[in-house]
Order: structure tokens, then sequence, then C-alpha cells
């Protein structure tokens, strides 16, 4: 067990004004103590960040909006130390990506920088309102007590778990009954894309290594900001936003975007991790464990996609839910 | 152990202080250039595993 500073700091913090722990909780890999010092167990974090990254590799997603929610969930991290962490680690993950892919695939560099000015706005706003929920301090009901930003991240992490859950359900059993999944989106996306990609509003830009000729600048900020918000609030990549936005709203070719998808995670994530590390919710240690541990999962797990079958993806689904269930219950329990 | 036991004392020092957190130059260096050098090594110890194996690995967007 290892105790870690910062995430210790929040929950002393957290605890403040309520009657404080009576005992010491035990978590699934946690103990923490009544004086808000949290221990976690280093092998089953080891564990954790490998089954992430097998998932991820295997799955080909999943890496960032599992992982925050089961620090918070397994080991009691408290979810802005989570999330600042989640994003930190996430740097590595970009320069590991950016190395390999090296001269492959081309980047957009003015539509990456215009993105990523939206995008700052976005981290920041999303930033801002997670430390204002962590500083709205926490609910106190006889010794049970709950933090606020507990409360509000469950239902904010729920959401985004139930909608990614059930696409990939979704997807999973049109595979298995033998049709192609969808490739475009559909219905109200579809509808949203068209609006947006014709919206005449001044200025327009040209984007010539993409192809587009004209495009209103404020599309380009509102998909920035949009990922940006969710990379800021939740931690994730905001890649399952972007990569859409970029082929679908703004028309850029693929193999375009998915470089310039590397080049705006980058800086997205150095500037995440730079706003979360100076409101003190990066943890050095665990970035330094996950880091390591998702990448070389990720890596085995791709090696093992050729036994991608339909019900695993189901399976995944059903792992995604259990989660979702497990979090939602954890709230009774309060801390 | 030499490098776990620095990133606990640089993390340990930006909560010691009686004000709360205080993040320190140190602190915020690290936060930023720590991935950065984990994802460079991993990039290089990659590369060589798959000079080894002959053959690209996959991984997945984290």
């Amino acid at each position: 067990m290892v105790e870690l500073p910062l995430a210790s700091y929040w929950h002393r913090f957290l605890q403040v004004g309520g009657p404080g722990l009576p005992e010491p909780v035990a978590g699934w890999f946690y103990l923490l103590q009544p004086g808000g010092e949290l221990q976690i167990s280093l092998w089953a974090l080891a564990g954790v960040g490998l089954l992430v990254g097998l998932l991820t590799g295997f799955f080909g997603l999943g890496g960032s909006f599992l992982l925050t929610p089961w620090l918070n969930l397994l080991f009691g991290v408290p979810y802005n130390v989570a999330v600042g962490t989640d994003l930190t680690q996430m740097i590595g993950t970009a320069t590991l990506a950016g190395v390999r892919q090296g001269g492959r695939g081309y980047i957009d560099y003015r539509l990456g920088l215009l993105l990523f000015s939206g995008s700052i706005i976005g981290i920041e706003v999303g930033a801002r309102i997670l430390r204002g929920l962590t500083l709205a301090g926490s609910w106190h009901w006889g010794s049970w007590h709950l933090p606020v930003v507990q409360a509000a991240m469950t239902v904010v992490y729920g959401l985004l778990l139930g909608w990614i859950g059930s696409l990939i359900w979704r997807e999973a059993r049109t595979v298995a009954a033998g049709a192609a999944p969808a490739t475009a989106p559909g219905g109200l996306a579809a509808g949203v894309s068209h609006r947006l990609r014709t919206l005449q509003l001044r200025p327009f830009i040209a984007l010539p290594t993409s192809g587009v000729e004209a495009i209103s600048l404020w599309v380009i900020i509102l998909v920035g900001f949009g990922s940006g918000l969710l990379t800021g609030l939740l931690g994730v990549s905001g890649s399952f936003i972007r990569m859409p936005a970029l082929i679908y709203v703004l028309g850029v070719p693929t193999v375009v975007s998915l470089g310039t998808n590397l080049f705006e995670l980058f800086l997205t994530s150095c500037y995440g991790a730079l706003s979360h590390g100076l409101k003190g919710n990066v943890e050095l240690t665990l970035v330094a464990v996950l880091l390591l541990t998702t990448i070389v999962g990720s890596h085995l797990g791709g090696g093992l996609r050729r036994y991608h079958r339909p019900r695993l993806q189901q399976a995944f689904a059903g792992l995604i839910f259990l989660t979702l269930l497990l979090m939602v219950g954890a709230l009774s329990r309060g801390w | 152990m030499v490098l776990w036991q620095w990133l606990q004392r640089v993390t340990a020092e930006t909560v010691a202080t009686a004000a709360g957190f205080q993040p320190s130059w140190r602190y915020v260096l690290t936060v930023l250039l720590l991935p950065t050098i984990i994802g460079l090594l991993l990039a290089g110890v990659l590369g060589l595993v798959e000079k080894i194996a002959g053959r690209r690995l996959n991984g997945g967007s984290l």
C-alpha cells in the first residue's frame, strides 16, 4: 500500500465541516484513514492500468472514459485528481502515438491551431467547473457525508458511460446480425452536422491542406470548445467527438483528420495537464504507473485483435454498464 | 525506486504548506515533462521490440 499525498489532501479538504470518518474505510483497493490519508494498492493499480490498456488495444476505445471512474470507484481517488491525472498521462500517449506515426498521415496545422484556440477555452471552463464542484464541499446528514463533486461527476460520467455503452452494444448487435455497422451519423446527428457545415456566419476561412474551400471560423472554434470542455471536465481525450466532427461537420478527409486529431490531442493534453496541475489535480506517481501499464496493455490488446467477436464487444458494453451501476451504488455509501 | 520517491516528495511538497496547495515550479515542470519523457522512452522500447520481432505492434488510442 502506498500513500497518495495529493489525493489525501483533497480528502482532508472534502471532510472539513463534516463529522469526519469515525473509522478507516476499506474500499476495493484502497484504505481511507479517518484523517483523510488515502493508501492504495500499487499492484492493483498496475493491474487495472494493464486491463484498461488491454481493453483499449483490443476494442479500439475505452481508455480515459473508463480509467477516470475506475480510479474513483476502485481506488478512492477524488474525481478532480482522477481527471487531472488521466489527462496528464494522455501527454505520454499522444507523444508515443506521434513518434510512432512519424511521417504517416497528414496534419492540417492551421486547422489544428484553430481547433486548439476553441479547446483552450473549453478546457479552462471544464477545469473551473470541476474546481468549483470540488470547492463546493460536501453534503452532510448525520454521520454520512457526500462531496458535491462526487455526486455531480457520478451523474455526468453516468450519462457518458450510458451513452457510450449503448452505442457499443448496438454496434455489436448490428455486426452479430450480419449487417455492416453505420459509418456516418444518422438522424439528429446528421441534421446537426449538416446545419453546422452550411452555417453562414462570417468570417469564413479556407483549409487548403484539408481541401475545404470555405467554412465558418465559429464552427471550428465550436468543435474545439466542445471537445475541450469534455477534456477539462471529464479528463477524456475528446477524440470520440472531435474525429466525427472533423470528418462529417468540417469535411476533412479521414487521413488528414487522423493526424490533425493527434496534433490537437497533444496540445490539449498539455494545456489540460498544466491547468489541472496548477489547480492541484495531478498525482505524479499515478501518472507514471498508469502510463507505463496502459501503454503495455494496449499493445498486448492490439496483438489479440484477431480474436475480436461481437459477443466480446457486448461483454465490453456490459462492463461499462456494470461500472455505471457500481458508481451509482457507491453514492449511497458516501465517504 | 529513486524516481518514485522523488515524485512522492515533489507532490508532497505542494500540499505541505500552511496555505494549502501551492504548486512549485518543479511540480508543474514534472507534470509536463514526466509523461512526455515516458512516452518517448516507450516509443524507443517499442521500436526496438518491433525490430527484434520483425513486425509492427498495434496499440489502441487511449
